[in-house]
């Protein structure tokens, strides 16, 4: 066996694990986070899920790296979401954020807040809308990829993400008109002349 | 399992329309057939109102959404965490690293165990992440982070408590117990590790400073603020290191751990050395044999989210530095290749025709060689370039005229006996009324640190909104970690809005690109004008470059969204930025969209301006330029131009540039130095100014004569059809006037070759000497709206300066 390939493929291997950390830990960290609901839980998952990808060939998941690290995450969340016998704890977080980033937790004051407001719209979305919103818009995965991911239709996740969006539609309208605060999304319609 | 619904059913409530609108699903361009089922969908969607409202509803709700969520936290694996993630990658033979939730420490209690227990317990986790999760929003908040490790006092404090651990159940229980891992070694205390890891504070801060621009611009390798510029790659220097990719992280690594590397002190993986020491030692050999890449710039500035990757992103502007200076600039001691067009002879040659299309690349040639404190060759500094890289106030052309000229004579500054004249001609003005209305998105992804790029985009912006019309719409987004909307699509009208909007713009952070660019085509959807200009700006500069896993679905994104009738023009500022498409992989082939490099403040002015006309049209096709001197006034005339060394031939002295097309609203001008005869020293006085004046007079210096054909309403014409030409004819009488009275306009052409002849050092500058130039650039300034003629006054002083340094050297030496 020639030792200096053995320490190349080593050092490769380090490398494009280092990489593939460097580059997708984050958005990994976020997903994990809303399964579970908080941050050491969803780092030991991201952990675990770089450890597994340690033994893997580079070769073998060239051009499906990151839908393979979000199964791994995902599946090692519903692991221990077996194990704990509870849902994951994303509605809690998702609450407590909310709650936690409020100095003033006045109404108008919340209104103000656009991620506040999305996160308690989409606090109140059931959890397989909220995982399908959050894939889709945070993590940037195409239908084929959450189908593959959560085994559900492309035809259900198209389903879900439209219901979803119907729903968040209404209820941001609802708080721009409730509000009186013009939010800075309502800037976005387009603009006329005058 | 529902079958979709076809396209001529949809209604606002069909799941497909969600799935169109956000170009998913059956509709993403890699599902099968995905081309026919968006045929399908489009000629449902062109039939109904209805339909079109709602997808604009969905796609404004899915930006919302995308953006709020773009913005929640971001977190990052603990040091500690990588840190063990790449120790096993090493070794993953040995099984994995034991968890030790239960307390338990295993067999043989090493140090390396010692800290797997601690770092790996729940509770340390907690904290280590609770900590992290603190110091990454202080440095969201803060401009410029400066520590995201947890403190040690913190991982100290966390360390001790294990009562905590039982709370958060670790998930490796059920994974069968790895063998520990006999890492040969004794391994820092979890105190000492965090101790040491702070990055220093000072670097990012040093690092900013040398990644100002006009460094990067510069490609001196005398520039005194680098430290080594020489040997860019000497590993002394940890900043230099980050010129290697993919060690950008490496080398973040190893200020973390206060270790800076070299190379002959590197520490040696020994079975002494500590895991932080190994990780250390790695990257020193693994930079030794990677090849420079921009890319790793990039990779790692997108993650600049913390302290550490942040100073990760201000070492890559410094690689970038490190690798202009080492260009070396055009040698000094060479035979010329060029050599300015000497006098001809009015009686034996009295015609003479000047280039419409000179080139435009000899100033920003010298601008760089100044700014690397240097002199530019000779053969750079070409006199018509120079003369026509600004514009001149000429008049339009009235009436049915599309070309206007404009002659000015006075004496020479450099030689008074001789008569320096200005052959100015303009075409009119592009025809806003007639263009379609324009809907620009204006995306502006600059890295951070690049602070006179940001001012060159705004200068640019500025102009481009002063050429817009009311009726035009423009929306500017930032791209950056926290991409934002910084205008919403405004009426040009609110010219005060677009202005202000111009002036909030920032560079907050590594752009991301593909985000940033798909959000900018959502804004120029929402606003899209059918059969209008349906335009994405995207200014980037020389450290942008895309992720090498998104520029698939850049290429990709950019065609569809052409094919959906929005363009996308990119904008590279600034001078590492490659001045070919090719050189940019990830940008799309062509007809994805049109690339434009542009390293100085006028070239992007010029590219921007263009935006808002998309194709240049012609107003003067088959133009012709015919100068006649009156051989009874003029002895002997040249042009303020060079020529090549070799080409024998005689300058063109017949009107040859047939065919040749005058753009709307371009100028060009032209400069003839001219000896008149002896006898006949003309009258002084006169304006000294000539426009269109009828042609002929017997004492007439010169006749201008310009021949065209108007474009038949822009088809372009086959040039052996015989459509009537028309003329322009110009007679310009010979005055006597002091150059100190001619218009400023005048004066500042004359400075400018002037100053091209002072760096040419021509046979043919008289009496010029550099204060003269200097004076007549002072007196020239005229209005200079633009700021063009108070920069190049900055450039007369520094060759100036440098010329007068070389003198004295030269002096010195002898």
């Amino acid at each position: 066996m020639n030792p200096s390939s053995t320490s190349d493929q080593t050092n490769e291997r380090v490398e494009w694990v280092r990489a593939s950390m460097e580059r997708h830990e984050a958005e990994l960290l976020r997903y994990a986070l809303s399964l579970v609901g908080d941050l050491p839980s969803a780092e030991d998952l991201v952990q675990d899920a770089f450890f597994k990808l340690c033994k893997q060939e580079p070769e073998s998941l060239r051009g499906r790296l990151v839908p393979w690290l979000f199964t791994v995450v995902r599946n090692q969340a519903m692991d221990r979401h077996r194990r704990e016998s509870r849902w994951p704890r994303a509605a809690e977080a998702e609450a407590s954020q909310v709650a936690g980033n409020s100095p003033t937790p006045s109404a108008s004051a919340q209104a103000r807040d656009d991620v506040r407001n999305l996160m308690s719209l989409l606090t109140a979305l059931p959890p397989n809308q909220r995982e399908v919103v959050r894939l889709k818009f945070q993590n940037q995965l195409s239908y084929r990829e959450i189908s593959n991911l959560t085994r559900l239709s492309e035809t259900n996740i198209g389903f879900l993400l439209h219901t979803a969006l119907k729903t968040l539609r209404q209820r941001f309208e609802r708080l721009d008109a409730g509000s009186g605060v013009p939010l800075a999304r309502s800037t976005l319609h387009p603009s006329s002349p005058q | 399992m529902k079958s979709p619904q076809s396209p001529a059913d949809w209604t606002p409530d069909s799941p497909e329309l969600t799935a169109f609108a956000l170009k998913d699903g059956p509709f993403d361009p890699s599902a099968p057939g995905w081309a026919e089922q968006r045929a399908a969908a489009e000629q449902a969607v062109v039939r109904s109102a209805l339909l079109r409202a709602e997808i604009g509803e969905i796609r404004r709700v899915a930006d919302d959404v995308e953006s709020d969520l773009s913005r929640e936290a971001i977190h990052r694996l603990s040091a500690d965490r990588r840190e063990a993630v790449l120790a096993y990658a090493r070794t993953p033979e040995r099984g994995l690293p034991r968890r030790s939730s239960d307390g338990s420490p295993p067999e043989g209690d090493s140090g390396w165990h010692r800290l797997w227990s601690v770092v790996t317990r729940p509770a340390m986790g907690y904290s280590l992440a609770a900590a992290t999760a603190l110091s990454i929003g202080l440095a969201l908040w803060s401009a410029w982070p400066s520590g995201s490790q947890p403190s040690p006092a913190v991982a100290a404090r966390s360390g001790a408590s294990n009562a905590l651990a039982k709370a958060f159940p670790s998930i490796s229980e059920d994974r069968s117990t790895p063998t520990p891992t006999p890492t040969p070694t004794p391994t820092p205390t979890p105190t000492s590790a965090s101790a040491s890891d702070s990055p220093p504070i000072a670097q990012p801060q040093e690092e900013i400073l040398r990644g100002e621009p006009q460094l990067a611009w510069g490609s001196s390798g005398r520039s005194p603020h680098l430290s080594n510029p020489s040997n860019p790659s000497t590993p002394s220097n940890p900043s230099n290191l980050s010129e290697s990719p993919g060690s950008s992280a490496s080398v973040a690594e190893f200020k973390r751990y206060g270790l800076v590397p070299s190379a002959d002190s590197a520490p040696a993986p020994s079975g002494a050395a500590s895991p932080a020491a190994l990780l250390a030692a790695n990257p020193a050999a693994e930079l030794a044999r990677k090849p420079q890449v921009q890319q790793a710039a990039a990779t790692t500035a997108t993650t600049a989210t913390t302290a550490t990757t942040a100073t990760t992103a201000t070492t890559a502007t410094t690689a970038t530095t490190a690798t202009t200076a080492t260009k070396t600039s055009i040698p000094r001691l060479r035979a010329l290749t060029t050599r300015e067009i000497p006098f001809q002879s009015a009686a034996t040659a009295p015609r003479s025709t000047f280039p419409l299309q000179p080139g435009n690349t000899s100033y920003p040639q010298i601008r760089k060689a100044l700014q690397d404190g240097q002199l530019p060759s000779p053969d750079a500094v070409k006199l018509e370039e120079l003369l026509n890289y600004f514009s001149y106030d000429y008049p339009a052309p009235s009436g049915s005229d599309p070309v206007s000229a404009q002659v000015e004579v006075a004496d020479s500054p450099w030689s008074p006996d001789h008569r320096l004249v200005k052959i100015g001609l303009q075409a009119r003005p592009a025809q806003t009324a007639g263009r379609p209305r324009a809907n620009l998105v204006v995306l502006v992804g600059l890295s951070p640190g690049s602070s006179a790029r940001l001012s060159w985009a705004q200068r640019s912006l500025q102009a481009l909104i002063e050429a817009l019309d009311g009726r035009d719409s423009l929306a500017l987004l930032l791209d950056g970690p926290q991409g934002r909307l910084i205008l919403p699509a405004t009426a040009a009208a609110d010219r005060a809005s677009l202005i202000r909007g111009v002036g909030a713009l920032r560079a907050e952070g590594a752009p991301r690109g593909l985000e940033g660019l798909r959000r900018a085509y959502a804004l120029a959807d929402q606003h899209h004008i059918p059969g209008g200009i349906n335009r994405v700006v995207w200014i980037v500069d020389g450290e942008f470059s895309a992720e090498a896993g998104t520029r698939d679905a850049l290429a990709t994104l950019i065609r569809e969204q052409t094919e959906w009738g929005v363009f996308l023009s990119v904008m590279g500022l600034g001078s590492e930025v490659p001045s070919e498409p090719s050189e940019a992989p990830w940008m799309p082939t062509p007809g994805g969209g049109a690339y434009a490099s542009a390293a100085t403040p006028a070239e992007a002015l010029a590219v921007l301006r263009r935006e808002v006309q998309p194709s240049p049209t012609a107003v003067a096709e088959n133009v012709t330029v015919d100068v006649r001197f009156n051989p009874a006034r003029v002895d002997q005339w040249r042009l303020l131009s060079q020529e090549s060394r070799e080409s024998s031939a005689a300058p063109k002295t017949s009107p040859t540039n047939s065919g040749a097309q005058m753009e709307a609203g371009r100028s060009v001008t032209a400069l003839y130095e001219i000896v008149p005869t002896r006898a006949t020293d003309g009258p002084r006085a006169g304006s000294g100014t000539e426009s269109a004046a009828p042609a002929g007079g017997r004492s007439d210096l010169l006749n201008l004569e310009v021949g065209y054909r108007s474009p038949a309403n822009g088809r372009v014409q086959d040039p052996a059809e015989n459509t009537p030409s028309r003329k322009l004819q110009v007679g310009v009488p010979d005055v006597r006037r002091s150059s100190d009275a001619a218009t400023a306009d005048y004066k500042f052409a004359a400075a400018v070759v002037g100053y091209g002849l002072m760096l040419r050092d021509s046979p043919f500058k008289g009496d010029l000497t550099w204060e003269k130039v200097q004076i007549l650039a002072e007196e020239g300034q005229g209005p200079d709206r633009e700021g063009y003629r108070a920069e190049f006054l900055q450039l007369v002083r520094q060759a100036r300066a440098l010329q007068d340094g070389a003198v004295q050297n030269g002096k010195a030496k002898q």
